[in-house]
């Protein structure tokens, strides 16, 4: 039961989407237990862990989900980019083809999730830099000119592994406070909160927004 | 109740999660202290697979009744096979010219190969007898079925039929268990078979145990999250493995609907302390 007890300010969903064997499995594990898998097992349906961090002031609670990559599991994993407010894209930088799909996540993930999610483009493997088959500068031009977050990670030696989260939830926090700010100003604005599909303060505050079937 | 299989078979199975290859023949140390109450199993199962049209035909519900006691480990692969009618396979000429072949799935199914049981040693390195006969049989059934072709989950069931069997039989019963057992809509593209069944296990569990029912939904717990590799990979990758057998044994005799009992049962086994979590506590 542990976890109920804790104190926090937020919840915030996170997705974790890509290509099957890039290391999304991984990359969860190592942030959320610090462990890391040689003989990891192909993910069947869907995962999920959560661990707490702190932003600013604010205790932040990182609950993120770690779906299977094969492309006929979208039509049950669907259902679980509701109510996410980040997304890491992850890729795997010793496969090309990993990274060349990355357009097909995206859309994938706009035609599910909220216009206003926060996405995260990730590197996957940069421990196996001589086997790199994505250059940097590439992939990073890419994020950029979709607007996303980049980093590089690995999740075997621990690289930017850390980094990459506590930059997405960042990046999440911030997006809320505005958010929040901006609907005290304006009546208007606050009703539109009150969709519990949106990502405003209803969906941020205290508890998992309860999403109805 | 199911899951507190009984010990006996599962003492049994313990320890001798055999090397495929000979199917059979091989016999296990623990066979020189057999107790009576074993020697009578044997015996018993002996007479079973020799008399099998007439068990079959006849005494269908002894037969059921005793394959929810479990199937003796040394009788698993013959039992299995005779109850998919896997010999009568027309594909089992094909499958050493289905390997010379090579699949468009080839590059996924090679991803996924040391995924499948990376615990087990018979499947552990990557020149591992294990690996190289689940890929095998993984490739040449995504050449007689173009459609599925391969989908994640089943190298869990075809690595159990390994365990079990050589690899040519373990692709018969692979086959049939894809097409005989709905297993081939499970895995089809659209999964449309998968979204059924998670629906009808849903609307079980608002009628058997409503007040779960009711937690779950209050903390968004969608029965897809928890069910989903249930039904694909039949508890494979739920249960210790031994536990798993014994559920796949009834499988093999009653079909799908052994993954919904089991997952009732288990949920309301687990009731009491399902509703004091939260959804992550639940997922653990």
């Amino acid at each position: 039961m542990g976890s109920a007890e804790e104190d926090y300010n937020f919840v915030f969903k996170v997705v974790l989407i890509g290509e099957s064997g890039v290391g999304k499995t991984n990359l969860l594990s190592r942030f959320t237990r610090n462990e890391f898998n040689h003989d990891s097992r192909t993910t069947i349906g869907v995962e999920f862990s959560t661990r707490t961090i702190l932003v600013g002031d604010a205790v932040v609670k990182a609950q993120i989900w770690d779906t299977a990559g094969l492309e006929r599991y979208r039509a049950i994993t669907s259902a679980y980019y509701r109510g996410a407010v980040g997304a890491l894209v992850v890729f795997d930088i010793t496969k090309h083809q990993t990274y060349d799909v990355v357009d097909r996540w995206l859309k994938e993930l706009y035609d599910h999730a909220e216009a206003s999610i926060v996405v995260m483009l990730v590197g996957n493997k940069t421990d196996l830099a001589q086997a790199r088959e994505v250059p940097m500068e590439e992939a990073k031009m890419f994020a950029d000119n979709n607007g996303l977050l980049f980093v590089e990670t690995s999740a075997l030696d621990s690289t930017n592994v850390e980094e990459a989260f506590e930059t997405i939830l960042k990046e999440i926090f911030y997006k809320v406070q505005r958010q929040k700010q901006r609907s005290s100003q304006s009546n208007t604005v606050s009703l539109a909160s009150e969709n519990p599909a949106s990502m405003a303060p209803a969906q941020a505050e205290r508890r998992p927004c309860c999403v109805a079937l | 109740r199911l899951l507190e299989a009984d010990s006996k078979s599962m003492r049994s199975m313990n320890g001798s999660r055999r090397n495929s290859g000979s199917s059979l023949v091989s016999s296990s140390s623990a066979s020189s202290n057999l107790s009576h109450l074993e020697e009578d199993t044997w015996i018993l199962w002996g007479r079973i697979v020799n008399e099998w049209d007439e068990w079959r035909k006849k005494k269908e519900k002894l037969l059921k009744e005793l394959i929810r006691k479990g199937i003796p480990h040394h009788f698993r692969a013959i039992v299995w096979q005779l109850l998919c009618s896997a010999a009568e396979l027309p594909l089992r000429h094909q499958y050493s010219e289905l390997l010379r072949m090579s699949s468009p799935c080839e590059r996924l199914i090679r991803r996924d190969i040391a995924r499948t049981y990376p615990e087990h040693d018979f499947f552990k390195g990557q020149d591992s007898l294990g690996q190289e006969v689940l890929f095998n049989v993984m490739k040449a059934y995504s050449l007689v079925d173009r459609e599925v072709g391969y989908c994640q989950g089943s190298a869990f069931i075809v690595g159990l039929l390994l365990m079990q069997m050589p690899e040519e039989e373990a692709f018969c019963v692979f086959v049939r268990l894809m097409q005989e057992y709905r297993l081939r809509e499970l895995f089809k593209p659209s999964m449309a078979e998968l979204g059924l069944c998670i629906y009808q296990f849903e609307f079980l569990l608002q009628e058997q145990l409503p007040e779960l029912n009711v937690h779950f939904r209050s903390q968004s717990f969608l029965t897809s999250m928890y069910a989903s590799s249930w039904f694909l990979t039949l508890f494979l990758t739920t249960f210790p493995l031994p536990v798993a057998t014994r559920v796949f044994d009834i499988f093999m005799y009653e079909g799908l609907e052994i993954v919904f009992r089991v997952g009732m049962a288990l949920l309301q086994f687990n009731q009491a302390e399902l509703v004091q979590l939260d959804m992550e506590g639940m997922s653990q």
